[in-house]
Order: C-alpha cells, then sequence, then structure tokens
C-alpha cells in the first residue's frame, strides 16, 4: 500500500440543467478539495500495525480547513465555537431539501423498514389481528411477509404483499428483485415471452425456459399465482416461488 | 525483559482475563506476552464476521473453545438489507472444525445458517455445549435434528428470534434419552403447528433435564400442556410460555395456578400468546419474585395490564405493548421501583390516527418514578422537547435511549419546533449514554449536540434528519467512542464522509441508505482506505451505468483485515482500486 497519500483529493462535480431538474444533487460548479487524514500530516505512524489516530485528527483538521478555503459554499473550522458563525455563511440547503422532497414518496404509502420494528413482531399483530377480524370487521391484515424463492438463483427474498396493490405490483416488485440487470427477461406471472425466445416462436421446448410464478396455500397446496381476486391471494398466500417453466406441469400451464 | 515470570506463571494469571478488552491490551505489551496470550485464549467476540477471515482467526488464536459472530448490519432487522448479501457462517464452520476439536460454544447474530453447516457443527465437535442463533435463517428444523441427535453434552439450544423453517416438531424426538443435559433450550420462535407426538417428546425432555433452567416455548405449547411441563421443572428460571388461551376451564386454571406456584425460582416471563386477561391471575403467585416480564407478545389491554404489573414489584424489565398507555405507565411507576429497563412497542403502527393513549406523559413518568431506570425503547406518535428536557433532567443515568416517533419528521407538537434542544439535553446529561436512536423533526443543531456531549455514545441510529452533510460531520468528528453508525433517508452526502475518512477505521462500521453519497465518492473511499471495505448495495444494476455523481442505494463501509469478501451478490460491489481500474 502507498504511504504516499496524494496532496487533496478532489471531487469536483459539475451537474447540468438536465439533471438539476431531475432533482438529482445539484453542486452548481463547486471545485471542492478535500484532504484525506496523511495528506499533508507527518507519514503515516505505525506503531505494531495500528494507527495512532491522535496523529491524524490534528493533521487533517488543519489540512481539512486549509483544504476548504475559498469555496464558496463550504468553510468548516475544526472547533465547534465556530459552527455557529459559519453556518450562516452557508447558503439555505435548498437543494438536500429540494432532493428530499422528491425523495418522498408520492402517496403516503409505507416505507421499507418504517417503522422500525422486527418482522417476527409485525406477523404475531398479524396474526392476533386475523384473529379478530371476523368479530370487529377490521379491513385486514397490515402486512404480510412472505419468503420468495426462485428456482436456481441462490438466495431468498421477502416480500411484504400489504405493499402491493395489485398482481402488476407484485410481479413488477419481483422482477426487479431476481432480474435487476432486466439482461435476460424470463418472467411474468402466467406464460412468459422472452425477448429471445420470441424470435423464434412460443414452442413446447420453450417452455423449459421460461419461469413461472406460484404460490402455498393455507393449504400446502401450490397454485399458480394470478388465478383468483386479489385480496382473497394476498390472506391465503404462504409462500411464493418462481418455477422453472418445466417443473410448473401439473398446474395447468 | 531479562527478569519474567514463567511461561506456566504467565499463562495462569491470564486465565483469570476474561473481558476481551483486557486480553488485547494483554497482548499489546510485548512479544512474548502476545505470544502466550494467543495461545491461552479461550473466547472470541467477532462483532462483524468480515472484518477478519476464519483462516486469520485460527492462526493467531489455536485453542478457541468459544466462538461469537454477528453477520448482518443491524437494519437487516428492518428489512432494509436485501436478503442473498452475505453473512453465511459455513465457511466459518467449515474451518473450525478441522482446527478446533474441542470447541464447546458458537454464538450467532443475524447470519444465514444452512442445514449443513448445523450437520457439521454436531459431528466436528465432540464436547459441544452451547448453540445460540439469534436473528438468524436458511435452516430447517432438520440441522436442528443434527444438533439434537449428535451433540452428547448439549447444554444451550437458543434460537431467539431466528427465522427457522419449521418441518414440525419430530427433531425434538431425536435427543437421545440419554441426554439430561439441558439448560437453555429456546425454541420460542418455531411454529405454531405441532403433532401431539412432538409435544409429548417435549414434555419428556423437560422432564429428564434437571439441570433445565431456562425454558422458551413456541405457540405450539397449549394452555393445558403448560402446567404439565412446569411441574416436571419446578426449577426454572425463565419460562416463556405457549400459546396462553383455552376455554375457560376452571380445571384448567387451578392446575395452571398450582403449577406455576410449585415454580419458586422463577425470575422471568415471557409468551404469552392470545393471553387471554381472565387467565392471566394463574401468575400471580410468582410475580413478586419476577425481575423481567416480557409481554410483547400479547395483546393485554391496559387494565389487565396494570393488575398484573403491579403484582410485580421487583420487576427489573417489563416490554410491553402500547396498551399499557399513559396511564399504565403511572401505575408501573408506582409499583415497580427498581425498574431498569423499559420497551413500548407499538400495537398498530401503520394506522394514521393513535389507537391508544400513549404519549410523552408516560415515558415522563416512568423516568420520574423508577430512579434506576437506563434503557428504553419507546414508540409513541408525539412528543415534546420539554418532555426529553425532563427525562433528562431525572435520569441521567441513562445508557441506552431509543425514542421513535412514528410520524417521520414529527416536530414538537406544542412549539412545532424541532426535537433538537431535547435530544441535546438528554446527550449532555446522560453522560453515559452508549446508544441513541432519534426520531421526530431534527435539524443539523441535533448532531451538534451530539458531537459535543456524546463522548461515551457507542451505537447511533438516524433517520430522516438533518439538513446538511454538516449534520454528519459534527458526529463523525465528535463522537470519540462511536462504533456503529446506521443512518437513513438523510441528506448526509460525499463532504463529510470524505473528511472524516481517518475515523471510520475506529468504528466497526456505518450503514447509510437513502442518503447522498454519490458513487464517486464511494470509489474514492474505497481506493484510498484499503483497509475499509466499502460496499455498495444497489438493486438498480451496476452503479457503473449511472452518472457518478448520482447517489448510491445503500453504502456499507466497515473496517477489515480481510480485504474484500467474495460471497458477494449482484447487488453488491466492494469499491477497492482495482475495481476503480476496472472502472474508469
Amino acid at each position: 500500500m502507498s504511504e504516499d497519500f496524494p496532496s487533496a483529493l478532489s471531487l469536483s462535480s459539475t451537474i447540468s440543467t438536465d439533471e438539476a431538474s431531475n432533482g438529482v444533487l445539484n453542486f452548481k460548479e463547486t471545485e471542492l478539495r478535500l484532504g484525506l487524514p496523511g495528506s499533508e500530516s507527518p507519514e503515516r505512524n505505525l506503531r505494531n500495525g495500528f494507527l495512532n489516530f491522535k496523529d491524524f485528527s490534528s493533521g487533517f483538521n488543519e489540512d481539512f480547513s486549509k483544504a476548504v478555503d475559498g469555496s464558496e459554499t463550504w468553510r468548516f473550522c475544526a472547533s465547534s465555537t465556530h459552527e455557529a458563525s459559519t453556518m450562516e455563511k452557508l447558503p439555505p440547503s435548498t437543494n438536500c431539501l429540494q432532493l428530499k422532497e422528491t425523495r418522498t414518496p408520492a402517496a403516503r404509502d409505507r416505507m421499507v423498514g418504517w417503522p422500525p420494528i422486527r418482522s417476527f413482531r409485525k406477523n404475531t399483530l398479524v396474526s392476533s389481528s386475523a384473529i379478530m377480524e371476523d368479530d370487529e370487521g377490521k379491513s385486514g391484515l397490515e402486512c404480510l411477509y412472505v419468503k420468495v424463492s426462485m428456482d436456481g438463483a441462490p438466495y431468498l427474498r421477502k416480500v411484504d404483499l400489504r405493499s402491493f396493490r395489485n398482481y402488476d405490483e407484485l410481479s413488477t416488485a419481483l422482477k426487479k428483485m431476481f432480474d435487476p440487470l432486466a439482461s435476460v427477461t424470463l418472467f411474468s406471472l402466467q406464460i412468459i415471452c422472452s425477448v429471445q425466445c420470441c424470435s423464434n416462436g412460443v414452442s413446447g421446448h420453450l417452455v423449459n425456459l421460461l419461469h413461472v410464478l406460484t404460490y402455498e396455500d393455507k393449504e400446502g397446496d401450490w397454485m399458480l399465482v394470478g388465478d383468483v381476486p386479489w385480496e382473497i391471494f394476498t390472506h391465503s398466500c404462504k409462500k411464493l416461488r418462481i418455477m422453472k417453466g418445466a417443473e410448473a406441469t401439473g398446474l395447468g400451464i | 525483559m531479562a527478569y519474567s515470570f514463567p511461561v506456566e506463571v504467565l499463562e495462569h494469571i491470564f486465565s483469570f482475563i476474561d473481558s476481551d478488552n483486557d486480553r488485547n491490551a494483554v497482548s499489546l505489551v510485548c512479544k512474548s506476552w502476545y505470544e502466550i496470550e494467543r495461545w491461552c485464549r479461550r473466547k472470541i467476540f467477532i462483532g462483524n464476521c468480515y472484518a477478519v477471515t476464519p483462516r486469520i482467526m485460527i492462526r493467531r488464536f489455536p485453542e478457541l473453545r468459544s466462538v461469537s459472530l454477528k453477520g448482518k448490519p443491524h437494519f437487516a432487522d428492518f428489512n432494509l438489507v436485501p436478503e442473498g448479501w452475505g453473512g453465511y457462517v459455513d465457511p466459518w464452520v467449515l474451518a473450525m472444525g478441522r482446527a478446533y476439536p474441542f470447541l464447546e460454544e458458537l454464538r450467532l447474530k443475524r447470519m444465514v445458517v444452512s442445514d449443513e453447516a448445523l450437520e457439521m457443527v454436531s459431528k466436528s465437535f465432540k464436547n459441544f455445549k452451547v448453540l445460540v442463533l439469534s436473528s438468524c435463517e436458511g435452516f430447517t428444523t432438520d440441522g436442528l435434528a443434527s444438533i439434537a441427535a449428535n451433540c452428547r453434552n448439549l447444554r444451550e439450544l437458543d434460537l431467539r428470534e431466528s427465522d427457522v423453517e419449521d418441518l414440525g416438531g419430530n427433531w425434538l424426538s431425536c435427543f437421545p434419552e440419554s441426554c439430561t443435559s439441558l439448560v437453555s433450550l429456546n425454541i420460542s420462535c418455531l411454529g405454531s403447528d405441532w403433532s401431539l407426538q412432538s409435544l409429548s417428546a417435549l414434555e419428556r425432555l423437560v422432564g429428564r433435564s434437571p439441570n433445565l433452567r431456562r425454558l422458551r416455548l413456541n405457540r405450539a405449547v397449549p394452555l393445558d400442556k403448560l402446567a404439565n411441563l412446569l411441574r416436571r421443572a419446578p426449577q426454572l428460571v425463565e419460562l416463556g410460555t405457549g400459546t396462553f388461551s383455552s376455554e375457560l376451564r376452571p380445571d384448567v386454571f387451578s392446575n395452571l395456578s398450582g403449577a406455576f406456584s410449585g415454580c419458586k425460582e422463577l425470575k422471568a416471563l415471557s409468551g404469552f400468546w392470545d393471553a387471554v386477561p381472565s387467565h392471566l391471575p394463574a401468575v400471580y403467585t410468582i410475580c413478586s419474585g419476577l425481575t423481567s416480564l416480557n409481554l410483547s407478545d400479547a395483546n393485554i389491554q391496559s387494565s389487565d395490564l396494570v393488575k398484573l404489573i403491579s403484582e410485580c414489584q421487583n420487576l427489573q424489565r417489563l416490554w410491553v405493548f402500547d396498551y399499557i398507555e399513559d396511564s399504565g405507565l403511572e401505575a408501573l411507576a408506582e409499583s415497580c421501583k427498581n425498574l431498569q429497563e423499559l420497551r413500548v412497542f407499538p400495537s398498530d403502527p401503520y394506522a394514521m390516527e393513535p389507537n391508544v393513549t400513549l404519549t410523552e406523559q408516560g415515558l415522563v413518568a416512568v423516568s420520574e418514578g423508577c430512579p434506576k431506570l437506563e434503557s428504553v425503547l419507546y414508540f409513541c406518535r408525539q412528543f415534546t422537547n420539554n418532555a426529553l428536557f425532563t427525562i433528562a433532567k431525572n435520569r441521567p443515568n441513562l445508557t441506552r435511549f431509543r425514542l421513535c416517533i412514528i410520524e417521520p419528521r414529527t416536530p414538537d407538537y406544542i412549539t412545532l419546533e424541532p426535537l433538537d434542544a431535547g435530544f441535546g439535553a438528554i446527550v449532555q446529561n446522560c453522560k453515559e449514554l452508549r446508544r441513541l436512536s432519534l426520531s421526530g423533526l431534527l435539524t443539523d443543531r441535533v448532531f451538534e449536540h451530539i458531537g459535543t456531549h456524546a463522548k461515551k455514545l457507542e451505537m447511533l441510529s438516524i433517520a430522516f434528519a438533518g439538513d446538511s452533510d454538516l449534520g454528519l460531520y459534527h458526529v463523525l468528528s465528535g463522537c470519540k467512542s462511536l462504533r456503529k453508525l446506521e443512518i437513513r433517508d438523510c441528506p448526509f452526502g460525499d463532504k463529510a464522509l470524505l473528511a472524516n475518512a481517518a475515523k471510520l477505521e475506529t468504528m466497526r462500521s456505518l450503514w447509510m441508505s437513502s442518503c447522498l453519497v454519490s458513487f464517486e465518492a464511494c470509489k474514492l473511499l474505497g481506493q484510498k482506505m484499503p483497509r475499509l471495505n466499502v460496499e455498495v448495495i444497489d438493486e438498480r444494476g451496476p452503479p457503473d451505468s449511472r452518472p457518478e455523481s448520482y447517489p448510491v442505494e445503500k453504502l456499507y463501509i466497515y473496517r477489515s483485515v480481510a480485504g474484500p469478501r467474495l460471497d458477494m451478490p449482484a447487488f453488491v460491489w466492494t469499491m477497492d482500486e482495482e475495481l476503480a481500474l476496472r472502472l474508469s
């Protein structure tokens, strides 16, 4: 590992107005020079293989305030007493706010992982409210995590069925999850027509290349997803499985 | 040193040194102490399984008996870490199987464990005693069957909150009749549908385990079986019941009540699924001895909760739903003067309107009435700076404070101001604070307070807070003891991160998701800091398919002497020199 850091790391971003209008981070052509620890301080002090942090902190603070001098927007000082006055010099962080707003989901849908409650706790509530549902006519389960597996993929995923409103949304989300590169489209809820396969027309043996979405219901039977109304599906689905077409015989393909 | 103690003497002295920090200090004194210490270290805790490799561990510590490993970052508990990210224990088990034939204890948290790994554990370690799988996943009850069948001296099997594929309770029959060594059995995470055979296997197992002190049952164990189990294990110190509902029959009730009164050493109670309030008095006889009560699986309402809690004057820990309400917390503050830890969970977190009257008043009352309160986890819908001032003033002895106001960015509901000053008071007054989670409307100011005062803070969780990089800068430059920092949905970007790159090597890990750190900055960091693994987790596809200035979806940075890991899935990229060259 090289002991020589460059004299400063520069991160200059010039962003076009197009990108700005998309709500992306907007650093109006500020060239920012940031010094990494050790860049202008005495060479890294390694004793017994352990870094001496003290050498760093003094070194890089000086370096940092030097490095940021002359910048239009940013001016840090090492000591916190200066913070208050310097903050006034900062332009209002409209860019950050703007970005925040575009990042807030349009509707008040549920965010992943918020509030921060463990799934097992949620599923407890779910089961209890399912019991109470009949008595109180409550509108239903708040969230329902089910496992999703895909034949040939090494990893299991989990989805919250309550965060989708219909089969389309579920299908889109699953597709993103298991096929993020969208390099080979082998996916749809019923029968697939992949881009490559389609060129030759769909023939019998091509079914083997296609994937089909199935689910295990409360009785332990495996069914094709999409046959029953959405609400009934969410209440009875225990697990999802994306099967290879060849294995899905007997499910009505 | 010309004259030093013989090796045996030093070893003997070191054998009294248990704490990891002390052991680490000992190993730094000189080369010979390093050598002696490493041969006699028996226990190791690895807070991040990717910070080191099995080979490095084995090379340095050839005689371990107890290994603890943690895998995924904490935010995995809330589904923020896509599945398949990593945390596999199999390579560790493989390596340890060869190197540590005398291994006795394995404790894993947030790791992916396969049935094969469990089988390997059961067959590789002849004297295996303790298996704790905390929030783990990837295995089925078949793996447990191997453990049951092959670990002759098993003392502890604890599956706390793991996600186990439950194929039924038959695995319990795999414990040989000769197995009588169990001290602790926690299967509360398992399913709710077991056959009678499984239940009787459980009964027999409990019956032949005279040393059983901790038993946490799963939902499948019905209430009418509980009495039998208790009569076979009156020496229990901790009990997690199974399902706590059944037909209201007087004989069930009196049988249960009798069984409980036989358990004179019971200190901790949990379970209570589907609890029917009329059955709760069955536990009253042992309430005065209870120090820990976990009702977070029970839908019991306030008045019944209060009745139960007021029987438990010696309570030190209470976990409960917000059904307890402010009034119940006031009653708690009156009766339980020894309370140290309180956790209040939301019963209906997604409702737009509050379903119960649980506000800041409840927590203020407890902070006033319970002088030993030091650990708080509180979910609610409203708070004020004044309430936080009061709590801080009342309880300077707080060590863990996690407040979750359910709606993000909620201001002080009376003044409509941010809660900066309130949390500022907490960090200023509670000088021993080690863990803090923030919520509500917060500006960069709160981070200034935290950076200035929270000198003992080790873990900080931030969500939907701050205005700019200044916030992150304050935390990274000010919090001397910070080990774990996890951030989501905050406008923190490149500048603060790059300026504090060295700080990251003093911490275990940093998690940032839905923030504003650009791919370019990640690359830079990864390139320049070879002892950090900078992982970009992005399910939208390769980061170089977007402009470099675009923020990455998720970022996980941790110090490591192992270099980039080799088991990453398609949606994780480690930033290092190689990658930078490839992508340039």
